[in-house]
């Protein structure tokens, strides 16, 4: 039996970019449970597989009388994802295209039980299906109209542009963290594909042609530019059967689609941007990136950064939460997030909301003195070993098959999701043995040094 | 060998007799309190709920911000013998978590989950922040100003604000209509820590409505928990009374708001009470109606109309008697008034029509969903603590799969039929850059203009 809380766990991934989806948002539950978990990384054919058996989506609970939109989302039963390599194109076009192509091959009549969706990144665009385990063979059939020359009425693909744009409106206007965001990306990463805004602006979208839209399509999505990643509670047998009465076209090994695109620095720099809105709430946000002296192996960069962000969180030696918010009225609350954006690079983000009577700058000035205090002094051996006590749920607890299914399958969903390799279970299980202050502090050291930095004040001009 | 293999069997014996059936009782603490005791077996973390009822919501002369920041304050204000700062670290460490919040505007609700190995010091921590939080002014300055801006900036956005004249519409000066919106202007601004103080004396008692202990834990250290828990609150009774004036008369309403970057048009109608039944029948409808991609909404106005981006449907309360179905989404403000008239004539169809597909398909994902709550000792706590406030029997929580089994094509029919709101019912509110937007409609400068709307 999971020993589990509440549905409600999240997995926190790709922060470098919003995931775009093609309906409607609610589709974002990731608690999940499952049964066993029986391979990963099984080639079937000439076509890449990720197989996990036995996810079942956790979903919110039946009784809610909050005064709040009760977003309902069965999801259940055999998942079936195809995840294609975006080649670098413009992601705000290879989002114009994804709309398309869910439209060409799954949009329409389908069985009742049968949910889909589709989105983008700045790395990748995926698409799936899910339905009954005896499904699979229709589910795949389906899936794999992803790949068919797109065939839509020109009238109808370029109405799709309006739809784009209102989910532009949807997510970006009157958002003004989400502005700040398209802002900070294109300047942290310039020069790399990743820096390009994943809706777009309205004019961009606006002056899409469907002609361009196939072009990319035929491009990008073929299956030897895909990894068919499967979750559910399905035999290997039954997946071979499935897929050779579905005729799924064949691929290439998942080593040439599973391959971001390199991340090169800029010039060390510092860009600020305002986002006036008197309506807002001040809020300060500091991004920066750094690069390493040394590549890590990204799954311990990973945790290694998580943990680093959790000590930095604290109101213990060390911690920013003392300094800042219990010893003096500075900010009202916080957070901080740290991640790897490649073996070679991370990203500090340090999200704010001012005391009252205190201006953005002042907080800015706190915080930089704050960190630079902390990473001159380092973290201390007692602070390091109290926040790893609190660091189990950083992965599931593996002795339990069933929470280890679930995060597995949230997990190479995710990796896959920007283009990385999941590690077998076996090697993130030893992942924690190399976790050590000495690594900690360096990287704190280094977030320290010299990187690319954006700062965003957002509110009323008096409030900077 | 042999004694090994004996071995063996013998413990794969006693584990197959142990009953990992998960149970609901009705017990009673040393000092008289009842709970719900669900036990579920194996389980590390135990949760506890607790809802106190409050009418706060409902009269005059309180101010409506005391129960948001109040809940607020109890949690990250400190307390009795723990500081803020310290009590924070000490509660990660033990890997225990609480949270505080009002339901449906008739309770506020506390939920504590921790390792069942740290429940003394959990426990103990929890009851100072119940019986003698700090209250601090500083901690409280900074929560009201937080939350005052957080709100300012959402009552800007267009759909926020179409609500807010909704509830305009629907309750005019009642009380409960700041409590649910908090735009008064001076709500915040004159929320002082008497306020909260007053808020938290009549709230916090020995005499909470329901109580419900989920984990495996024995009956008698459930007790003391909860005694301990409560130890010390004063053992006076609430007898709320939750009586508003209501006016859901259906209306047509434009909120004009120039400078506008989208257009939001949303539909609100009454459903029935979840106390009278009927909650997967408005689950498998609700869902139906607007839920996904495939549904009756996205079809009508996204696919066909191409009018808007995500347009769907859902369920939420203003009270435990008062419940909502709505139809929301941002459209193209050139085909508001179109998008209008699709979306009535769908939900139309709707209502008067079968479901497309099986309904075992529809049921499906719900029964998987049911199949494991018991493993979730949160979720199976809260939806616990929701039956026994709407005065369902013990242990419904573990019902809830023979309830969907019962959900049949005349069951959904008949809620369809009985039930569900006819198209003319709904009020309908537009936000729009254009006044002329919604021919034919109450058109407002100002939410609060909805309750004059006839």
């Amino acid at each position: 039996m999971a020993m589990q809380r509440t549905s409600k766990q999240s997995f926190d991934m790709n922060k470098a970019k919003v995931l775009l989806y093609l309906g409607f948002s609610k589709v974002t539950s990731l608690g999940g449970r499952g049964k066993i978990i029986a391979s990963t990384g099984l080639a079937l054919g000439a076509i890449f597989i990720l197989f996990l058996s036995g996810l079942l989506y956790k979903t919110d609970i039946l009784k809610d009388h909050r005064d709040q939109v009760f977003a309902y989302v069965p999801d259940a039963r055999i998942h079936v994802k195809v995840v294609l390599n975006s080649n670098e194109a413009d992601p705000a076009l290879i989002h114009y295209v994804e709309h398309l192509a869910w439209l060409n091959a799954i949009g329409g009549d389908r069985d009742a039980d049968r949910h889909s969706n589709a989105w983008t990144n700045g790395y990748a665009v995926g698409y799936w299906l899910s339905g009954q385990p005896e499904d699979l063979t229709n589910l795949l059939s389906q899936l794999k109209g992803v790949f068919a020359p797109l065939d839509l009425p020109e009238d109808f693909a370029f109405e799709e542009r309006d739809i784009v744009l209102r989910e532009y409106d949807f997510r970006i206007a009157g958002n003004p963290v989400a502005q700040a965001a398209e802002a900070m990306n294109g300047f942290l990463y310039a020069g790399n594909p990743i820096a390009a805004s994943v809706i777009g602006t309205p004019d961009q979208i606006a002056a899409f042609t469907y002609d361009q839209a196939k072009a990319l399509h035929a491009e990008t999505h073929r299956p030897t530019n895909a990894v068919l990643v499967i979750t559910g509670d399905i035999t290997e047998r039954q997946l071979r059967r499935a897929m050779s009465e579905a005729e799924w076209p064949a691929g290439v090994p998942a080593a040439d689609v599973l391959n971001p695109p390199a991340f090169d620095l800029s010039a060390t720099d510092l860009e600020r941007f305002e986002v006036v809105n008197a309506d807002a709430a001040p809020r300060l946000i500091w991004r920066k990136v750094v690069a390493l002296p040394e590549p890590a192996q990204f799954d311990l960069l990973e945790a290694q950064t998580a943990l680093l962000a959790d000590i930095l969180t604290t109101n213990l030696p060390g911690g920013i939460a003392g300094p800042l918010r219990f010893d003096a009225g500075i900010a009202r609350a916080f957070n901080v997030s740290i991640w790897p954006i490649d073996e070679d690079n991370i990203e500090i983000e340090f999200f704010a909301t001012p005391d009252s009577g205190v201006q953005l700058a002042e907080l800015e000035r706190a915080f930089d003195d704050t960190l630079a205090a902390i990473g001159a002094s380092g973290i201390p051996e007692e602070t390091y070993t109290r926040v790893l006590g609190r660091f189990d749920g950083f992965w599931p607890d593996w002795a339990d098959k069933d929470e280890t299914a679930a995060w597995m399958a949230d997990y190479v969903t995710s990796r896959v999701s920007i283009l990385r390799q999941p590690l077998s279970e076996r090697a993130l299980k030893r992942l924690d043995r190399e976790l050590s202050l000495h690594t900690t502090n360096a990287l704190l050291r280094q977030l320290t040094g010299e990187g690319r930095t954006a700062i965003a004040y957002i509110g009323s001009e008096e409030s900077f | 060998m042999k004694r090994s293999v004996v071995l063996v069997f013998t413990l794969l014996a006693l584990a197959a007799c142990k009953d990992d059936t998960p149970t609901a009782t009705s017990e009673t603490s040393e000092s008289g309190i009842s709970f719900t005791l669900i036990t579920l077996p194996d389980h590390e973390d135990v949760s506890i709920h607790v809802a106190w009822p409050t009418d706060w919501a409902y009269r005059a002369e309180t101010n409506k911000a005391a129960p948001l920041v109040g809940t607020e304050l109890l949690l990250a204000g400190g307390a009795e013998g723990f500081p803020a700062g310290e009590v924070v670290e000490r509660f990660a460490d033990l890997n225990s978590e609480g949270s505080m919040y009002a339901s449906a505007n008739d309770h506020i609700i506390g939920e504590l989950t921790f390792e069942r190995g740290n429940l003394d010091e959990t426990i103990e921590i929890a009851n100072a922040h119940l019986r003698a939080p700090t209250l601090d002014e500083t901690w409280l300055a900074r929560i009201t100003d937080g939350l005052a801006q957080n709100m300012a900036e959402a009552q800007a956005q267009p759909a926020h604000a179409g609500f807010d004249a909704v509830r305009w519409a629907v309750f005019g000066e009642a009380p409960l209509r700041n409590a649910l919106s908090l735009d008064d202007p001076q709500t915040f601004e004159a929320l002082t820590r008497q306020d909260i103080a007053v808020w938290h004396q009549e709230t916090f008692t020995r005499n909470p409505e329901a109580i419900v202990v989920a984990g495996d834990i024995n009956a008698d250290a459930a007790a003391a928990a909860i005694d301990t828990l409560l130890d010390g609150l004063p053992d006076t009774r609430v007898s709320p009374t939750w009586e508003t004036p209501i006016d859901f008369s259906p209306k047509r309403i434009l909120l004009h708001q120039p400078g506008a970057e989208v257009t939001n048009l949303a539909f609100l109608a009454l459903l029935p009470p979840t106390q009278e039944g009927g909650e997967f029948e408005d689950l498998i409808l609700a869902h139906a109606l607007g839920g996904d991609d495939q549904s009756a909404l996205f079809e009508a106005v996204r696919t066909n109309l191409r009018a808007s981006y995500a347009f769907g449907a859902g369920m939420s309360n203003y009270t435990r008697a008062h419940r909502l179905l709505f139809m929301t989404g941002e459209v193209e403000d050139e085909k508001l008034a179109e998008a209008e008239t699709v979306v009535l004539d769908a939900y139309r169809a709707f209502r008067s029509g079968a479901l497309s597909g099986e309904l075992e398909d529809r049921k499906a994902p719900l029964e998987a969903n049911l199949s494991d709550l018991a493993e979730f000792v949160v979720d199976q706590a809260r939806s616990e603590l929701q039956s026994a406030l709407d005065g369902l029997p013990v242990g419904r929580s573990l019902q809830l799969t023979d309830e969907l089994a019962a959900v049949t094509d005349s069951s959904i029919m008949a809620r369809l039929e009985n039930d569900f709101p006819q198209p003319e019912d709904f009020i309908v509110i537009a936000v729009s850059p254009d006044a002329d937007a919604l021919p034919g409609a109450c058109v407002i400068q100002e939410p609060r203009e909805a309750a004059s709307c006839p």
